[in-house]
């Protein structure tokens, strides 16, 4: 029995010893070099400088800024497209549907197509005021120009709906697919009992599927926390830092200013208030329980 | 949390986990211990430098013209200390980061060297990253290239690193005085060179002629024609470039009106950018922008950007750009490009000055090349024929590069006077951007400066989007700008902060726990 | 009647909003890539102006495509380097099958020692952010001579894996263990179980994570740019794509017609491939949701 078991272990080892080398590895390496100022001018001779780095990023580096800002991007995206892959999603899922193929192919496209070229295109969409958001579509809604160079709330309204294009396939994918999997059964059932559409809703389809948003609402919130090319690219935190997320400073802080010991600190932030926020939501909503 | 709902640890399970655990650690910890050690070789540096100093010494006076020849392979193996070929061929690994129509005049300089030097091999790496992250990484991990190419200002974080070779104490000073002042200037960091400059570029100013009919000397002319464009053609006058290199461009301006990025005080360079100078110029683009509204703000820029895109649209008849991107704009407008130097402010009758920077070829430590002396030396020879007058001209006629050779430079000079070059109106503008380098600065390559270059979009932008003001913004950037130069130990003003005592306490408490694996390994 | 009718109304209504949002959706999605398409065949390096000048070209040009067909640099070509990617993709799809179905089934059906520790640390071990990784991971790679295909392929397999492997786990869960068990009786050995029952009923979670690596590994730019820049014919696809548009030099003006077309030749195959295994990938999630009742 015990031998079974320990060789059991070995199914575990293979994506263990990968985990290792990837991420622990690297994690460990980076707490260890924020204690230290490695960076370009001590690439080979460096000093452990203690908490340092932790100090200056709580007193000079903005930290609550940054937090703010992730905390918008993450959630904004979430918050946005979530509702709108889950609507479409019911859409679809009505039987009496035509073409729901077709529509479904296209409609995954955006998330399929390779996203560099995509987010390029869309930083030439939202030029303020030549590319076409702002010439004919904004006005053909009759609604305010966006102008992310002048204006921060402009400046998050391009990023989220630069995201929101990008991802919501896949929630549509992932809520279509749970849609399906309830049982036609279960709605001809409340149909006898003369239950309407919304009752049918919120007592059938949003239970059945509350592990499901939650299981992937995790997913794609950490996601969207490291998600640091479509800031680069779009606003590169722009302007002065009110649109720099946790990463996008990080990873400045490395490649432009080659503190890398400052950088590492900062990941290693980002990564305890992901995990922190994480385990609070798999805790409360038990999706983790199942993997057992 | 999890171990807590589940408290069923039972004997069997419970030592397994520890096993495993334990296990983890250990390969955490080794690998760890594997990354952190860099073995790499040590070089016999001292010993060749010697050997260098005194065969050049004896080589110069045997030489009877005063300038060294670069292009002759005898006189650059002699440089080098060498009477002759090695009998073993030597390879070195080289970085080209030139752009596609440079690469079209460095691959005929390749072909040149490698015939007239077959006993250096050279591996090229096409493509090769600018911006030294890149070359850091590879350098700690000893895979940096031997040969490499980058611009002054970020090189000079490079070499006060210690990654570059110390070119001074390879070569005799008479090879420097081959390159023009300004640009070997740049590529001196504590009166040591640490590489040679190939090409000299700076932004300039660029109009369209269709829409411009004479170039703005001052300021006010400046607004004026704008004022008369935007009226007349319904277009922007003016189209600034916002980038990466918000603070390397603005600081052109900054000049302009009095001041400078740095200053020294104490006998120690410390930054200058809280001042009237860059409060004035600041207000000046936002006049330009929101008063007399002859400006637009371009999100990017280059003539790949939304700068020079518009440039090329006709959307704008001014911007200020690079003289890299020349080729681009002769192409798409033709005759009708314009180029001038950067207008005199009225305010202060100071020219806005143009910082000069140079690109140049450096030499990588053997520390984190572990490359041997005799690759050493054939990475010197490599840097030097492909510094040299022949190979910088033709980066000028090739890729509109201004040569940094001081012979590459006045013969290329003779050529724009002699209408040499194709198409016929390329001379005359090429002749106006190479006059504008009278009027330039240096640009700084102290290891400050990368810093710079992150610092300053980050207020501009604000000061620029209404959300604070011009002084505010200048204050800003230099308190922020003095903090890291603090931070990262350029600035000896702030010691780091003592560990408080509790933390102490508490690491002493620790380490009984810590210090056995620690030990465990370091018995290996 | 009037219910009948009501009921009708309420129909058309409900359908016609349907049928409305889908179109605009629909719109909404190809309309930039309807861009990506025009600025392949501009034949000017310029997003604003093309942009500016309206929605319908003025003529197709072809010269981006042939550019990318024709370039021959320093040996390598961009079909070389677009077989490269195929083959790093390929390989790396493959590779997170198998990790994930093996760490999955290991999670469903086994009695692993601590698992449910191991379970929650695998899963949290992937929030570390790329941006912190790319520099150690070179670094270690670089001491274990892994700057290579295969030093490629182990970093990106295991983000996809992980996640793959809990989505395997519940698919794994819902194939009655009764099937393993009478196969073991008939003589077969766990693996073969593993490989011939629990692979071929799981397949749709095999298609998502074959996607899912591959659409990683195929569509990453700088972890493949800093392991492979020193060797041209080991470019990958979108390595030797940035090169020719001019992406990687600052001082080259982009060519976008260049990326653009070769974003459109890149992104063939991979579009393909999804809308190919769509349908699989959904009963793939539908397994994941129908458990957890």
């Amino acid at each position: 029995m015990k031998k079974d078991k320990v060789f059991n272990f070995f199914y575990f080892l293979p994506i263990v010893v990968i985990i290792i080398f990837v991420f622990v590895l690297p994690l460990i390496y980076d707490l260890y070099i924020s204690f230290t100022n490695f960076g370009s001018l001590h690439l080979f001779k460096y000093n452990y400088v203690g908490l340092l780095n932790y100090i200056i990023i709580f007193k000079y580096g903005y930290f609550l800024d940054l937090l703010k800002n992730t905390l918008i991007w993450t959630l904004g995206s979430l918050a946005t497209y979530m509702p709108l892959g889950f609507g479409l999603a019911l859409i679809l899922n009505q039987p009496d549907l035509k073409g729901k193929s077709i529509f479904y192919a296209i409609l995954i496209l955006p998330w399929a197509f390779p996203s560099f070229i995509s987010l390029l295109i869309w930083q030439g969409l939202w030029v303020y005021p030549y590319g076409i958001m702002n010439r004919l579509i904004l006005p053909m809604f009759h609604l305010p120009t966006v102008n992310s160079s002048t204006s921060t709330t402009d400046a998050w309204i391009e990023l989220i709906t630069v995201d929101d294009w990008l991802s919501f396939p896949y929630f549509m994918i992932v809520f279509y697919s749970a849609l399906q999997s309830i049982p036609r059964e279960l709605y001809d059932i409340a149909d006898l009992d003369g239950a309407n559409t919304f009752t049918k809703f919120f007592t059938i389809t949003l239970p059945s599927l509350k592990k499901t948003i939650a299981f992937v609402a995790v997913g794609t919130f950490v996601y969207t926390w490291n998600n640091f090319y479509p800031i680069y690219l779009l606003t590169d935190g722009g302007p002065g830092i009110s649109t720099e997320t946790f990463v996008t400073y990080s990873y400045q802080q490395a490649f432009s200013n080659s503190n890398f010991a400052l950088a590492a600190a900062w990941s290693i932030i980002s990564t305890l208030f992901v995990i922190i926020l994480s385990i609070i939501v798999i805790k409360y909503t038990h999706i983790l329980d199942s993997f057992t | 949390m999890f171990l807590g709902k589940n408290r069923k640890l039972k004997g069997v399970s419970g030592t397994i986990i520890a096993v495993i655990v334990v296990i983890i650690i250990i390969i955490a910890a080794v690998g760890v211990y594997v990354v952190m050690t860099s073995h790499h070789p040590t070089p016999t540096v001292s010993t060749t430098s010697s050997i260098i100093s005194t065969t050049s010494s004896t080589s110069t006076t045997t030489t009877t013209t005063s300038l060294l020849n670069t292009s002759n392979p005898q006189s650059l193996m002699q440089l080098v200390g060498l009477t002759s070929a090695p009998s073993t061929p030597v390879t070195i690994t080289v970085w080209d980061s030139y752009s596609t129509t440079e690469d079209q005049a460095f691959n005929i300089t390749l072909t040149q060297f490698e015939q007239e030097f077959p006993w250096i091999h050279v591996e090229v790496t096409h493509g090769a990253p600018v911006g030294v992250s890149q070359f850091e990484t590879a350098a700690k991990a000893g895979q940096a290239p031997i040969v490499y190419r980058d611009a002054d200002d970020w090189a000079g974080q490079l070499f006060a690193a210690g990654l570059l070779l110390n070119l001074s104490q390879y070569l005799p000073p008479s090879v420097f005085s081959l390159y023009v002042p300004l640009a070997i200037h740049e590529w001196e960091l504590n009166s040591t060179v640490y590489g040679l400059p190939d090409d000299v570029n700076y932004i300039a100013m660029l109009y369209n002629k269709h829409f411009v009919p004479y170039p703005p000397n001052t300021t006010n002319q400046l607004i004026q024609i704008a004022e008369q464009v935007n009226k007349t053609y319904h277009i922007w006058g003016i189209a600034y470039g916002v980038g990466h290199d918000f603070g390397y461009r603005f600081g052109d301006w900054v000049a302009g009106f009095g001041g400078h990025l740095y200053t020294t005080q104490n006998g120690q360079v410390i930054p200058d950018l809280n001042s009237t100078a860059m409060i004035n110029a600041l207000n000046f683009w936002y006049n330009l922008t929101y008063v007399y509204h002859v400006n637009y703000w371009a999100p990017s820029v280059g003539a790949g950007g939304v700068e020079g895109e518009l440039f090329m649209a006709n959307k704008t008849a001014i911007i200020f750009d690079g003289t890299w991107d020349l080729g681009v704009y002769l192409q798409a407008l033709g005759p009708n490009l314009g180029v001038a130097p950067l207008p005199v402010v009225s305010q202060t009758g100071l020219r806005a000055s143009q910082f000069v920077g140079a690109t140049g070829w450096v030499i990588a430590t053997p520390q984190v090349s572990g490359a041997s002396p005799m690759q050493i030396k054939a990475a010197l020879i490599f840097i030097l024929y492909i510094t040299n007058a022949e190979a910088t001209l033709r980066l000028g006629d090739i890729a509109h590069d201004i040569p940094a050779n001081m012979q590459g430079y006045e013969e290329f000079l003779t050529q724009l006077k002699e209408d040499q070059l194709q198409p016929a109106y390329m001379n005359q503008i090429m002749e106006e951007i190479v006059a504008e380098m009278q009027y330039g600065q240096m640009l700084p390559n102290y290891p400050a400066q990368p810093y710079y270059y992150t610092i300053f979009p980050q207020y501009a932008s604000e000061f620029f989007a209404g959300k604070i003001s011009a002084s505010q913004a200048a204050q800003e950037m230099e308190q922020t700008f003095i903090q890291t130069l603090e931070q990262n130990g350029l600035l000896s003003i702030m010691l780091p902060p003592p560990i408080p005592i509790y933390l102490i306490s508490y690491m002493l408490l620790l380490a009984p726990v810590l210090l056995p694996p620690l030990i465990k390994i370091r018995k290996r | 009647m009037i219910q009948v009718k009501k009921h009708k109304i309420l129909k058309i209504l409900r359908l016609g909003i349907s049928y409305a949002v889908l179109i605009i959706m629909v719109i909404v999605s190809i309309f930039p890539l309807y861009y990506i398409f025009m600025v392949s065949f501009s034949g000017a390096p310029t997003l604003v102006s093309l942009i500016s000048s309206g929605i319908l070209p003025k003529h197709l040009n072809f010269t981006a495509y042939k550019y990318i067909f024709q370039a021959n640099i320093y040996g390598g070509s961009f079909l070389l380097w677009l077989r490269n990617s195929l083959i790093l993709a390929g390989s790396t799809a493959i590779l997170s099958v198998i990790l994930a179905l093996i760490t999955g089934y290991a999670l469903s059906r086994l009695d692993i020692p601590a698992k449910k520790i191991l379970a929650t640390f695998i899963y949290i071990v992937t929030f570390f952010p790329y941006t912190a990784t790319a520099v150690p991971i070179y670094l270690l790679f670089a001491k274990f001579h892994l700057i290579n295909y295969i030093g490629l392929i182990l970093a990106y397999t295991p983000g996809t894996s992980i996640y793959a492997a809990f989505i395997a786990k519940l698919s794994i869960d819902s194939i009655p263990a009764s099937y393993e068990e009478i196969a073991m009786i008939d003589g077969l050995s766990r693996f073969q179980v593993f490989l011939r029952i629990v692979m071929r009923l799981a397949l749709p979670v095999v298609a998502l994570t074959a996607i899912l690596g591959f659409s990683g590994a195929y569509l990453d730019f700088a972890l493949a740019y800093s392991f492979l820049v020193t060797n041209t014919k080991a470019w990958t696809g979108l390595v030797g794509l940035y090169y020719l548009a001019g992406l990687v030099n600052q001082a080259s003006a982009p060519a976008y017609d260049l990326f653009a077309a070769g974003a459109v030749i890149m992104g063939i195959p991979l579009t393909a491939l999804v809308l190919v295994s769509f349908r699989m990938m959904t009963r793939a999630y539908s397994a994941m949701a129908g458990v957890k009742q």
